[in-house]
């Protein structure tokens, strides 16, 4: 019988890889030192590009090959005509090595550089190697990079772009690509025409049901709720200032902003005293460089009257005005609902309430699952947070057992809307905040709360009293009973601060304390019921406040 | 054909249908000495493709093409005295009921005569006649009753002989039953019942009464005098056939399921190189009540963006197949109704009847009365081929046709060494008087082959071994000018109409010019059904059998078409050009009086897949080689070293022959042919570049952690 076959032992196939693998690598080296040789004496011609292509084609992570080539086209003395057909050949070259690394830095990098450097890129054939290379792998994020660089240089219409994410999800929406592409899309195609929502609002609504079709197919793929998330959030808050405190001996300005500023942004910023501007100087509380409250020093003493501040900031005006006819007075921005939710037409509510319904029954279909849940709360602070709040509340509560993992994650967030909640109803121009029972495990949105003089946060969840506190410059009286903080190294230099109340908490040790001698005008510390109380008295003896332990 | 064949082998396999391919390819591929005979000229047997001509030619021929005309065999000189002779059976057709039409017209002669360098014309000679025929319109008119009342006659026959280029040179409305029946006056009596009741009850499909389809038919043939140039809505009958080559069409239509045993037995044997594959791309179904195809949410993506089902809806669906996915391991949610019907198990879990649909006839493929454990594990089994290849398929379907699939495995049984003969006839099996175990064959030439075991397709069953002799599948192939359900991209699909009223559950596949089953712009329809008739002997008239899933599908002929000249006619759906009907025979096995060494492989039947007939060939191999592995992998080219006595032993044995053949991609590679035949911008086929997932959408969970 002839053509028997009879199959190669492995051991057989063993030795011819292994000789091959030293055969290449003796021409590896050899290829190497030839590229150095070429770089130590600056060559850049035909044949270093040559020898890089060699080495590139197998391993195109090679970036000092990449820059060699680069400058190899940047140096180049031929004619124009000659250069360009060379990028066009360097364009096939690293198609081929993106066949091999569809991953690498380094080819994308020199398909952008070379790119630049044609003097007519076909844009519309990138954007087809985009397609493809999307198609083999729909999370190559090196490839929607360079895909959103082409869009960005050629014309090519965004709408167009939407459409193919359209696609992309369409054939798996579990491909979080896709939607972030998508949410760097909506907002340059469909632009809010009312400032403070990301995109229109028709549009927003037509994503919500779409995106509701993902989460109701697969409740567990994190990719449509995330994008759920950033459609029901808001957009950026807008700038403004919360709170301007005038006092008149000695004359200081200080005004609170939302969002933090630069000092050059502030040193703009106009003081009027009865419509009159005044001169002076802006310094920020610390010596960061992003501040959110500033204080002005008025070259001249500032008399009784009207007092405005308006500052410009990335285009945005905003202005604070207020009367004084007294040594000191504090005067702050009303707050509503709207301040930590974007405003909703009475459409985009119904669809809310449609949504919280249909996620309602979510719930009862998939129990327990924390992308309901969590969605649950995040429609109802859309929708209303006051309304809602004990539901929230509620819901927040099961998600630290469900989801127990990130249960801190969910307490912050109670502790958000509960401050939000409090600030939208608070008096603030009384200076007095009783925040007692609150179930709070962090304080935030401090700069609402610069002007306090009282702030009473006793029976919370509290940890620790972090640098969020070095804020508060008139803060007289801190209490901070039954919590369970076990560090308070941001009540530093409270210029204010006279009586501090920290009684049954977790304070360990006495050098906890120490950071309290910076405070000036600090003269009695309560202590009891902490594990530091229980330390002799010697320990205490050097503090200049007198303590209750 | 007459060659004389080595006197013995270890194995002789009769017909060359997909079970007797793949056993014959795992027989030689361990070694054992194989002859594989097949009556026919072609390979295949009941598995077989053909393109459009010889497919005509075929339900033309089927009742007649049994005369045997080979020369009587001395059987005394062959068989000693402790033998007995088994006489094959003397029919070997397993078709019945065969008929096939052409919906188109000639082309008149206008277009010769504007058009005369077409080749085509000049090539046939029977075409040429045609058109000639033409030159005197009114021959055509007056030749058109005859034509019918031969049709008539042929009809009478049980089986109508096709005679396409006579038939259309006649006009081809009076290929309708209603007006045969007017003409020839007298036809059998339930068939005129069945046209009437058929008249009164369909409408968009049949919408004019036969008198009026007869007036208006003789009003065009007299516009045909008139010279009209205005673009004709169907090609011509030539221009149809010009690409005739091109068709490729099954006799048994299946789809591979993506995990199925046949996908799994093509990659660990390496026979998957010696074809390339498509996927199926989409599932309709129509629901009850409606006349309109729609998409079935099959995998996640389906369901994300069906338009048809509501969020709740979706979750429930989701839900459900996650269940099924896995269900062994919750036995608690299915434990009271595992001996009730499937439906009822599904109206526990709250489906809506759309779902619960979607989920019988689609996905699970079963009916409403299967067992609840029947239906969990067809549904298991669908979602466990989902997502293997391209995120939203669960099958495969070979291009070229099934035909191409037990010729694969031929040729890796030839390539190691079986000897394979076609249009060799075996007149009947020599068996042992006393053990009663086959000792060989005798063929139609008179040689006497001896074999330790025989093989046999069921069709060539010697008589006595047979009990009974039923309808098993109802067929009908429809050439179309465009898809079902028209889409951007071309699709593959598989269809499910459910049973409405009187008419049986059909099953449809529909794929075109990306399976290479049509020329382009034409698509190829493949209908099966359950006969339903009770009696055998009956002629049933297939038309009728298939009628409901026409109307739902198809606008109608394109004859009828013409003619009803746009009025009315469903612009959406795709018109009938071609069309083909028969019926598919099986039989039983008489156990008690066949030979142990004898084994039998079932004909194709209506299963959807591949498993029957795998498992078939599995089990036979175990019996016949009990300790050896069943179709392992063939090596690659370059893996085999010839160490032929003498002839390369010199070189080490390492030289590579046969460089013609190109060394293929590795094993599941199978798809990698399709990707160059995409490259022109064919987005979502994205599927077959040997995109293996792991685990179908359904059973894998970790999809949620992506981001």
């Amino acid at each position: 019988m002839h053509g028997r076959v009879k199959v190669k032992t492995s051991a057989e196939q063993q030795e011819e890889k292994r000789k091959e693998r030293q055969s290449k690598l003796k021409i590896f080296r050899k290829v190497i030192n030839a590229f150095f040789n070429k770089v130590s004496k600056e060559e850049y011609d035909n044949d270093g590009l040559e020898i890089t292509k060699q080495i590139l084609a197998s391993n195109s992570d090679y970036s000092s090959m990449w820059n060699y080539r680069k400058k190899c086209f940047a140096n180049s003395e031929k004619p124009k005509s000659e250069i360009e057909a060379m990028l066009n050949s360097e364009l096939t070259f690293i198609e081929s090595c993106l066949r091999n690394n569809p991953k690498s830095y380094g080819c994308w990098h020199q398909r952008c550089f070379v790119l630049l450097k044609l003097k007519t890129p076909d844009w519309k054939r990138e954007l087809q190697l985009c397609n493809l290379f999307l198609q083999f792998d729909d999370r190559n994020f090196h490839c929607w990079d360079y895909r959103r660089f082409v869009c960005s240089h050629s014309n090519h219409p965004l709408k167009d772009e939407i459409d193919y994410t359209n696609k992309l999800i369409e054939s798996n929406f579990s491909n979080y690509s896709s939607w972030h592409y998508r949410s760097k899309l909506l907002p340059e195609v469909y632009p809010d025409s009312s400032v403070g929502n990301k995109i229109a609002e028709r549009k927003l609504l037509e994503e919500l049901e779409l995106v509701q079709n993902a989460f109701f197919t697969d409740p567990n793929d994190q990719s449509a709720w995330f994008y759920h998330k950033w459609l029901l959030g808001r957009g950026h808050p807008m700038q403004s200032i919360l709170s301007l405190h005038v006092s008149r001996f000695p004359s200081t300005l200080t005004c609170t902003l939302r969002k933090p500023i630069k000092e050059e942004d502030c040193q703009q910023a106009l003081v009027r005293v009865n419509g009159t501007v005044i001169s002076g100087k802006w310094k920020p509380h610390s010596s960061a460089c992003y501040m959110n409250t500033w204080t002005f020093t008025p070259h001249e003493k500032i008399g009784t009257g009207l007092i405005s501040v308006s500052c410009q900031v990335d285009g945005v005006e905003t202005q604070i005005t207020m009367e004084i006819d007294d040594n000191e007075a504090l005067c702050c921005a009303k707050n509503t609902i709207e301040t930590f939710c974007e405003s909703s037409s009475d459409a985009k509510l119904l669809v809310l309430e449609e949504e919280l319904n249909s996620c309602r029954e979510l719930n009862e279909l998939e129990p327990d699952n924390k992308w309901v849940v969590l969605t649950l709360v995040f429609l109802m602070k859309a929708i209303d947070p006051i309304r809602f709040f004990s539901e929230m509340k509620e819901l927040l509560k099961s998600l630290c057992i469900i989801d127990s993992k990130r249960s801190c994650y969910y307490q912050d967030l109670h502790s958000k809307y509960a401050v939000e909640n409090w600030i939208i109803c608070a008096d603030l121009q009384s200076r007095k905040a009783d925040l007692r029972n609150k179930g709070i495990t962090r304080l935030c949105h401090v700069e609402f709360l610069v002007g306090l003089t009282h702030l009473d946060l006793s029976h919370n969840k509290l940890k620790a009293l972090g640098s969020t506190f070095l804020v508060f410059p008139w803060l007289q009286e801190l209490k901070a009973d039954d919590n369970e903080i076990t560090e308070i190294d941001g009540l530093k230099a409270l210029p204010s601060l006279i009586t501090l109340s920290l009684n049954s908490n977790a304070l360990s040790s006495v050098e906890l304390l120490s950071c309290l001698s910076t405070c000036p005008n600090l003269q009695h510390v309560s202590l009891k019921s902490n594990p530091v109380s229980s330390c002799e008295k010697d320990y205490f003896k050097n503090f200049p406040f007198r303590l209750t332990l | 054909m007459d060659e004389v064949l080595p006197e013995e082998f270890d194995v002789i396999l009769i017909g060359t249908g997909l079970p007797e391919s793949v056993l014959s390819g795992a027989l030689s591929r361990i070694g054992k000495n194989v002859l594989h005979v097949d009556s026919n000229e072609y390979y295949g047997g009941s598995w077989a493709s053909f393109n459009i001509k010889t497919f005509d030619k075929l339900m033309s021929e089927t009742q007649m093409h049994q005369e045997d005309n080979s020369n009587p065999v001395n059987l005394e000189a062959l068989i000693s005295e402790d033998e007995e002779f088994l006489l094959m059976s003397a029919s070997q057709q397993n078709l019945s009921n065969c008929q096939s039409y052409c919906y188109l017209s000639k082309q008149p002669d206008w277009v010769v005569a504007t058009n005369v360098v077409e080749p085509n014309v000049v090539a046939e000679p029977d075409e040429v006649e045609i058109s000639d025929d033409k030159d005197s319109p009114v021959d055509v008119a007056t030749t058109a009753p005859t034509m019918v009342q031969k049709h008539s006659d042929t009809e009478d026959l049980s089986c109508r002989d096709v005679d396409f280029e006579e038939r259309n040179n006649s006009d081809n409305d009076n290929e309708k039953p209603g007006v045969s029946d007017k003409q020839s006056g007298d036809p059998a009596k339930e068939k005129s019942t069945d046209n009437d009741s058929r008249n009164g009850q369909v409408d968009a499909f049949n919408n004019a009464t036969s008198e009026e389809k007869l007036e208006n038919a003789s009003d065009q043939s007299s516009q045909a005098d008139l010279p009209h140039k205005e673009t004709p809505l169907f090609p011509f009958y030539e221009k149809f056939y010009e690409n005739w080559r091109r068709f490729n069409l099954d006799l048994s239509p299946k789809v591979m399921f993506s995990r199925g045993q046949l996908v799994e037995l093509l990659i660990q044997s390496n026979v998957c190189r010696y074809l390339e594959f498509r996927n199926v791309t989409r599932t309709l179904t129509v629901l009850s009540g409606e006349n309109r195809l729609q998409p079935v949410p099959c995998s996640r993506a389906d369901v994300f963006k069906s338009k048809f089902v509501t969020v709740v809806e979706k979750r429930i669906l989701m839900r459900f197949l996650t269940l099924c996915a896995n269900f062994e391991q919750h036995p608690q949610e299915y434990e009271a109704y595992k001996d009730r019907p499937f439906q009822d198990f599904l109206q526990s879990k709250h489906l809506s009847t759309k779902v619960q649909h979607f989920i019988i006839h689609s996905i699970a493929m079963v009916s409403e009365q299967t067992s609840t454990m029947e239906g969990l594990h067809a549904t298991q089994k669908f979602l466990k081929s989902l997502g293997r290849y391209g995120s939203s398929h669960a099958f495969l379907c070979p291009m070229y046709g099934v035909g191409e699939l037990p010729q694969a495995f031929s040729r890796l049984s030839a390539v190691f060494g079986g000897t394979f003969c076609l249009r060799r006839r075996v007149i009947g099996i020599v068996a042992d008087k006393t053990s009663r175990a086959v000792k060989g064959v005798i063929d139609s030439t008179g040689q006497k082959i001896k074999c330790q075991h025989l093989v046999l397709d069921e069709s060539h069953l010697p008589d006595i071994c047979r009990s009974g002799f039923k309808r098993e599948v109802s067929r009908a192939i429809y050439v179309t000018d465009k898809s079902v359900s028209p889409s951007e991209t071309e699709e593959v699909s598989l269809i499910t109409l459910p049973p409405v009223g009187n008419f049986p559950l059909y099953r449809v596949i529909e794929a075109g010019p990306l399976c290479c089953l049509s020329p382009n712009n034409y698509y190829v329809v493949h209908a099966l059904t359950k006969p339903s008739c009770v009696d055998e002997n009956a002629i049933v008239d297939l038309k009728e059998t298939f009628h409901s899933a026409e109307k739902t599908m198809f606008a109608g002929t394109a004859a009828e078409l013409e003619i009803a000249n746009n009025n009315e006619s469903d612009k959406q759906k795709p018109a009938v050009l071609w069309a083909a009907y028969f019926n598919m025979m099986s039989c039983g096995v008489n156990n008690d009086s066949l030979p142990g060494n004898v084994y039998v492989m079932s004909s194709p039947g209506f299963e959807l897949g591949f498993d029957k007939a795998m498992n078939e060939a599995r089990r036979t191999f175990e019996i016949i080689c009990p300790d050896e592995e069943f179709l392992p992998r063939a090596p690659e080219p370059e893996e085999i070293v010839f160490d032929d006595e003498g002839y390369k032993s010199e070189n080490n044995g390492n030289s590579r022959e046969n460089p013609n053949e190109q060394p293929e991609a590795g094993n599941g590679d199978y798809m990698e042919t399709e990707e160059d035949l995409q490259e022109e911008e064919e987005p979502d086929v994205q599927g077959l570049i040997d995109q293996e997932q792991g685990v179908g959408d359904h059973v894998s969970d970790g999809n949620g952690d992506n981001a």
